[in-house]
């Protein structure tokens, strides 16, 4: 390297490796493959010594379960199977070649260095290439995945839902059936006879037509429809699943970033009593402040189909209490703008594909009267690809979109407030140990025996509390935010 | 041991080898165990009592070894955050720990020799003599008097210190 002026304190950038799920799972395909009409082959026939892998041996049609395959399958496609789809493979020996020569040629370049002979290159990669492959095992490699697909030939490669980085091998009659049962819930979803293509189209053009004038860089440089997928549930036997609508790569992308961080911000700001303050680390130690000798009673609830449940105008509703809330505190006239940090995502000075990252030095302003309209239009974006289809959900906000936590937050943070105020002198004047805390959706109120005898108590335990057609639903297991809660010596 | 809080919060960590990083993953070693480093985090911030943090940890190590990573780097790494979130937890701690100190030796001199010598005079031997006893044993599970935090001997006695049984039987004697 040395001869080459190639200091070794030099650090060459590489890109990151892809990961087993890029690779290996074939989900996205079987949603085109199952919008074409193409039938889908049942594979379960020729699975017959992986049916002790079977999460569901007893049905007509199979998932196999990557951990459950590890004794069943050689040691190089055994570790695929058990691991972690967030697992990344080593490039080929080919690419590796590659990404070298190329690393090395743009350094020399960027620096007014002599590029090094080609030959000197080859030589240093087969030095490097031959230490490398000494040293590993078993490693995850392009040729083993391809193995391990041949296989499980014709099978569907996906997770379930809640166990994200866990290998899951579906037969396609099941999947197709899973995607079918998902999205065909008249309640929520519609059935579109447009291309995705032409929607999109027209997307773009209306996205510009209103908010491009004041907002050049709303739109982004996405053209993509989001595009729904489909993560199958195991207590539905995998035969449904939870809808999932990616906007990566969609147009009006940099406006749904920033207006999630708006109401973000607000939030804090115009319901200080909601119940989710501060990060889950001041939640759980507001569990640990119980006192010892007291009687207590801990109600978990969750709230049911949070994202879909909500109304699409509730949400508008929402903004317009939220915007009241805040004017006690703050000018929220409508010539009036929110300032908005476009935030970081990077640290000023990491390295990304060998540049230097320089922070966006710019603050977006949002006109407070054009919040509404702005929602409206992230609101009416609920068109999505489904292969060649298109599906259009008509209730809530999707899940999968940058801005649907913050939409649903602000509703309910809204109600918590509206309870707190309503109830403000009963709830000051009582000195019982109560508290109540939100993790997303999660709601556990704990305190004092006797809070179910307050007036208060009894409109927040209600499972309405939230307006229909949200209703909580009681948990009765004692988890909360990845935790289990026991109790020691009380009912 | 007694149980004096009401709740106990139990870590559910990963259980499942799939859910971590392999050894066999395309990623230099810090990347693969940044996520045991960041469940260690969540672990010693959340989990209470302090028994169920050991217990947390030690689930956390058991899985990582069976995902394939040597067990005393798990060790390393898990010892050192739990001495990193002790020492920015407890500077007020250790103040008032090293405060503690004198403060017990005035109280050793005074219930120990003062007060059975008083006692001795006003009411007779045996109950002075069994003040001084149960006063010495109390001062006996006190943390050993270190110039640095040492965590492993830090807990048995914030365990020993949560029962309250030095001013149950001064109460009564005293009065």
């Amino acid at each position: 390297m040395l001869e080459h002026q190639v200091p070794c304190h030099t650090p060459l950038v590489f890109i990151k490796h892809a990961a087993v799920l890029d690779k290996l799972c074939n989900h996205k395909q079987a949603i085109v493959d199952w919008s074409t009409s193409n039938p889908a082959i049942c594979c379960c026939k020729s699975w017959s010594t992986y049916k002790p892998a079977a999460l569901n041996p007893s049905d007509s049609h199979w998932v196999l379960s990557g951990s459950l395959l590890h004794s069943l399958l050689p040691p190089e496609l055994a570790v695929i199977a058990e691991g972690s789809l967030s697992n990344k493979v080593f490039p080929s020996k080919k690419d590796y070649h590659n990404q070298m020569r190329l690393a090395l040629k743009t350094w020399t370049k960027r620096n007014g260095l002599p590029s090094m002979p080609q030959t000197n290159i080859s030589d240093l990669c087969h030095h490097l290439w031959s230490e490398h492959t000494q040293q590993i095992t078993n490693h995850i490699t392009k040729s083993s995945i391809t193995k391990l697909q041949s296989t499980f030939e014709g099978a569907i490669f996906h997770c379930e839902d809640k166990h994200s980085s866990s290998l899951r091998i579906y037969c396609p009659c099941l999947y197709y059936q899973s995607i079918e049962q998902t999205f065909q819930d008249p309640s929520i979803f519609e059935q579109l006879p447009d291309e995705p293509s032409s929607i999109v189209t027209s997307l773009v053009e209306s996205l510009q037509r209103q908010h491009g004038k004041a907002y050049p860089w709303a739109v982004g440089s996405g053209r993509q429809l989001p595009s729904g997928y489909n993560l199958a549930k195991r207590k539905k036997e995998f035969r449904s699943g939870r809808p999932i609508i990616s906007f990566v790569d969609s147009p009006f992308r940099p406006m749904l970033n920033i207006l999630a961080r708006l109401i973000f911000q607000l939030i804090p700001a115009a319901c200080p009593n909601h119940f989710a303050t501060g990060d889950v680390y001041t939640l759980l130690s507001i569990l640990k402040s119980a006192p010892v000798d007291a009687d207590l009673i801990l109600v978990n609830q969750d709230l049911a189909g949070f994202f879909t449940s909500i109304d699409q105008d509730r949400f508008v509703r929402s903004l317009f209490m939220l915007l009241d809330f805040l004017r006690p505190k703050m000018n929220v006239s409508d010539d009036e703008a929110f300032s908005v940090y476009p935030g970081k995502s990077n640290n000023p000075g990491d390295i990304i594909k060998g540049r230097t990252f320089r922070r966006l030095n710019v603050t977006r302003k949002i006109v407070i009267k054009d919040v509404p309209d702005l929602i409206k239009s992230a609101l009416n974006m609920q068109t999505f690809a489904l292969g060649q289809k298109c599906v259009r959900q008509s209730r809530g906000s999707p899940m999968g979109s940058p801005l649907s936590p913050a939409l649903c937050l602000m509703v309910v943070s809204i109600s918590e407030q509206i309870w707190s105020i309503t109830f403000h002198q009963l709830l000051s004047n009582h000195h019982l140990f109560i508290r109540h805390i939100r993790y997303v959706d999660n709601r556990l109120i704990f305190g004092d025996k006797r809070l179910t005898a307050l007036a208060p108590y009894e409109v927040l335990l209600d499972d309405g509390f939230y307006g229909n057609p949200s209703f909580l639903r009681l948990n009765l297991t004692k988890n909360f935010a990845a935790s289990c809660l026991k109790q020691n010596h009380w009912n | 041991m007694l149980e004096t809080k009401p709740l106990e919060l139990i870590y559910q960590g990963p259980t499942n080898v799939s859910q971590v990083l392999s050894p066999f993953s395309a990623s230099p070693p810090k990347v693969l165990l940044s996520g045991f480093r960041s469940r260690c985090h969540i672990v010693i911030k959340g989990a209470f009592p302090d028994f169920r943090v050991q217990q947390g940890l030690a689930q956390l190590i058991h899985l990582y070894t069976r995902a394939g990573f040597p067990k005393e780097e798990l060790q390393t790494i898990s010892n050192q955050l739990l001495i990193q979130h002790q020492s920015l937890q407890s500077p007020g701690q250790t103040c008032a720990d090293c405060l503690q100190v004198p403060v017990d030796l005035a109280a050793l001199s005074f219930f120990g020799f003062v007060l059975p010598f008083l006692s001795v005079l006003l009411v007779g031997f045996f109950p002075s003599f069994f003040l001084l006893l149960v006063f010495l044993c109390s001062f006996l599970a006190q943390p050993p008097l270190l110039p640095f935090s040492l965590p492993c001997f830090y807990f048995p006695w914030t365990t020993l210190k949560a029962v309250p049984f030095i001013t149950t039987w001064l109460g009564p004697l005293c009065i």
